[in-house]
């Protein structure tokens, strides 16, 4: 048991670290330079079978011109457009 | 989250709570307190959005007088993770979460206390949650059903883990209210996983509204915290979804009461759109919420108040 609240301790003050970074950190990087996006919803050994899969799913309701001919799109790009719907429900903690 | 309105209106509900107690209350907290004008404009209008001081302050008496169930360190990474996830120029955002979700997942199998099997659950339950709409809108469709059905199997062994506490440790019973919400979190992830336009027709937010009894239990809540607003607004939006007028006079009654502000539906309520912008109240105000309507529910209780002063 005080093994796994010193681990969850640990987590806690590493996560701490990282937001502190983000909140210093430039808007673009490095130099102003934009750095990737980040492959959230691929992940970095997706396989070409996983892409089809993906592709062949946005074709369906919501499609947009890049979608419709099989282009997954940039992380970045989901991000824009995942703006919350005006009335979504938030959740409660 | 529970807004600074809602903890005023709690801390002031209790017994012998009166305005002169509460102001001696928030002195103890800090020398500066806060003026009598402020602390009541904030009590009467939900807009109102607290400077940090305020906020502060009234955090700390809410949670000296209402202690939440949850382990403190776990309330504290929930924090985390939802500053991690507001912030927009943390470069590895997804990347971190993913890490954060993995670890939460190995520490959700070791553990054995209820509460923090619950307070576990209801996190990686949030993750889930606050990816629903990004699936949403790029209309990837398998990605979108594995994130809802993630967020509600989650908060549901979330709400399990506090039932087994509650019945092991009836004299620390978790209250009702921290149920309530993990269900609307439930109800949440139908509602937000259909985009607008299609949600007054979708067949699972319906059965799941009907079969959830979430109508009735916001109206308990209601009786036993009126203030509480997006209770009553939700209320609102599902009564309208259900096409249900009885229902939509409850709770536009119910959020009349908290403000004559909600009679006008250009309000805006802090960080919520106003009614009249949502399409999911579409079919209330159509076929309920005339002007005429709201007029006269603004003329009643202006009777009943002459009434009760006279």
């Amino acid at each position: 048991m005080k093994k796994t609240r010193s681990f969850i301790l640990l987590s806690t003050i590493t996560l701490l670290l990282l937001i502190g970074g983000c909140a210093n950190a430039p808007e673009g990087g490095v130099d102003g330079h934009v750095p990737a996006s980040e492959p959230s919803l691929q992940s970095s050994g997706s396989s070409e079978h996983e892409k089809r899969a993906k592709e062949s799913l946005l074709l369906e309701d919501g499609v947009t011109e890049n979608e419709s001919q099989g282009v997954v799109p940039a992380a970045d790009m989901l991000h824009k457009k995942s703006e919350k719907q005006s009335d979504d429900m938030e959740r409660l903690d | 989250m529970t807004t600074v309105f809602n903890k005023i209106h709690r801390l002031k509900q209790q017994l012998g709570w009166t305005w002169d107690h509460f102001l001696t209350e928030i002195d103890k907290c800090s020398s500066g307190g806060v003026d009598e004008k402020t602390l009541y404009s904030h009590y009467r209008e939900p807009h109102k959005k607290p400077n940090s001081q305020l906020e502060k302050l009234i955090n700390q008496l809410h949670d000296d007088c209402f202690p939440d169930p949850f382990p403190e360190e776990l309330n504290r990474l929930m924090r985390l993770y939802n500053h991690l996830f507001n912030c927009k120029k943390h470069i590895a955002k997804e990347k971190d979460i993913e890490d954060l979700e993995f670890f939460l997942q190995q520490q959700c199998k070791r553990e054995v206390e209820w509460l923090r099997i619950s307070r576990l659950n209801w996190l990686l339950g949030n993750i889930a949650f606050d990816r629903i709409p990004l699936y949403r809108d790029n209309g990837m469709r398998q990605q979108l059903d594995w994130c809802k059905q993630s967020a509600i199997s989650h908060y549901q062994k979330s709400v399990s883990a506090i039932e087994q506490h509650n019945e092991k440790y009836p004299q620390a019973m978790v209250s009702a209210s921290h149920l309530y919400k993990a269900r609307h979190n439930i109800l949440a992830c139908y509602l937000n996983a259909v985009p607008q336009a299609k949600r007054g027709k979708d067949v699972n937010i319906i059965q799941y509204l009907k079969a959830s009894g979430y109508i009735a239990n916001s109206k308990r809540t209601l009786q036993a915290e009126p203030f509480q607003w997006k209770i009553a607004r939700n209320g609102l939006r599902f009564s309208s979804l259900l096409e249900n007028e009885a229902d939509v006079i409850y709770f536009i009654t119910a959020l009349a009461h908290i403000s004559r502000h909600f009679l006008k539906l250009d309000y805006e309520p802090l960080n919520h759109g106003a009614i009249n912008e949502g399409e999911d109240f579409h079919w209330a105000i159509e076929n309920v919420l005339t002007s005429d309507y709201l007029a006269s529910i603004e003329m009643d209780m202006k009777k009943n108040n002459k009434g009760k002063r006279s």
